[in-house]
């Protein structure tokens, strides 16, 4: 039988960093609501890579770079 | 978003509401660790005198004038899109007038109680609902005395009852 980790460490780590989270000021919660926002955003700003034509054919055929 | 709450201050001291409360996921924030929210929600209580479809124009009109923009039904204040919304029922009613009185950097502003929190997103219902549900009892944050007693006193006590298997940690 395959034997995996043991993640009950790591899991409680997680648990007492969002204990320490919720007891931070309302202020300091906020603050990091607007910093999620960013990270949102700029998650969400990224546009997906699609190699032009041009590159796709020069791989297919072996020539490209790289 | 302390020149936010300045300005939804302002409007109860001008008469455009009689009072008002953070809800929802902001207010969950209070007493949980922050998550992502796309916006600040507000319910008010309004003056007697408004009613009809047309009850939150007195609002956005005097925001307006403030010099804050709309965009559909949320204003910007500060970066912030705020929805704001009239109390919609007895249960919504009784959390802005019980609602904690904080202080938010040196603006006193207003955060629904944990339990009025729990009993409107039990009303509510969506899964994001009952996540955050089980978040408040996971993390203690909530006294299940007073909890019960809402939920008694607003029909929701059943509801509680036959939803423990979504929310209990």
């Amino acid at each position: 039988m395959k034997k995996y980790p043991d993640v009950t460490e790591l899991l409680k780590r997680k648990a007492a960093h969002r204990r320490a989270l919720a007891a931070l000021t309302f202020e300091e919660k906020i603050e990091l609501v607007f910093r999620l926002q960013e990270r949102r955003r700029f998650m969400k700003s990224g546009v997906p890579v699609k190699p032009s034509g041009k590159t796709r054919k020069a791989k297919v055929n072996g020539r490209g770079k790289g | 978003m302390e020149k936010t709450l300045k300005a939804i201050n302002r409007m109860v001291a001008d008469g455009v509401i009689e009072q008002y409360s953070i809800g929802r996921a902001v207010a969950a924030i209070y007493y949980l660790e922050p998550f992502d929210t796309a916006n600040l929600d507000i319910f008010v209580v309004l003056r007697a005198a408004d009613e009809g479809l047309m009850l939150l124009t007195p609002i956005y009109d005097y925001l307006s004038r403030q010099g804050f923009s709309t965009e559909g039904e949320l204003v910007d204040l500060e970066g912030l899109p705020v929805q704001i919304l009239p109390v919609f029922n007895p249960l919504t009613e009784e959390a802005v007038r019980k609602a904690h009185q904080i202080k938010f950097g040196r603006t006193v502003t207003r955060v629904m109680r944990a339990e009025h929190l729990l009993a409107i997103m039990l009303d509510t219902g969506r899964p994001k609902d009952y996540a955050r549900i089980a978040m408040f009892l996971e993390q203690k944050a909530v006294n299940r005395r007073a909890l019960a007693s809402v939920l008694k006193r607003h029909g929701l006590a059943r509801k509680w009852e036959e939803n423990q298997h979504r929310f209990h940690p």
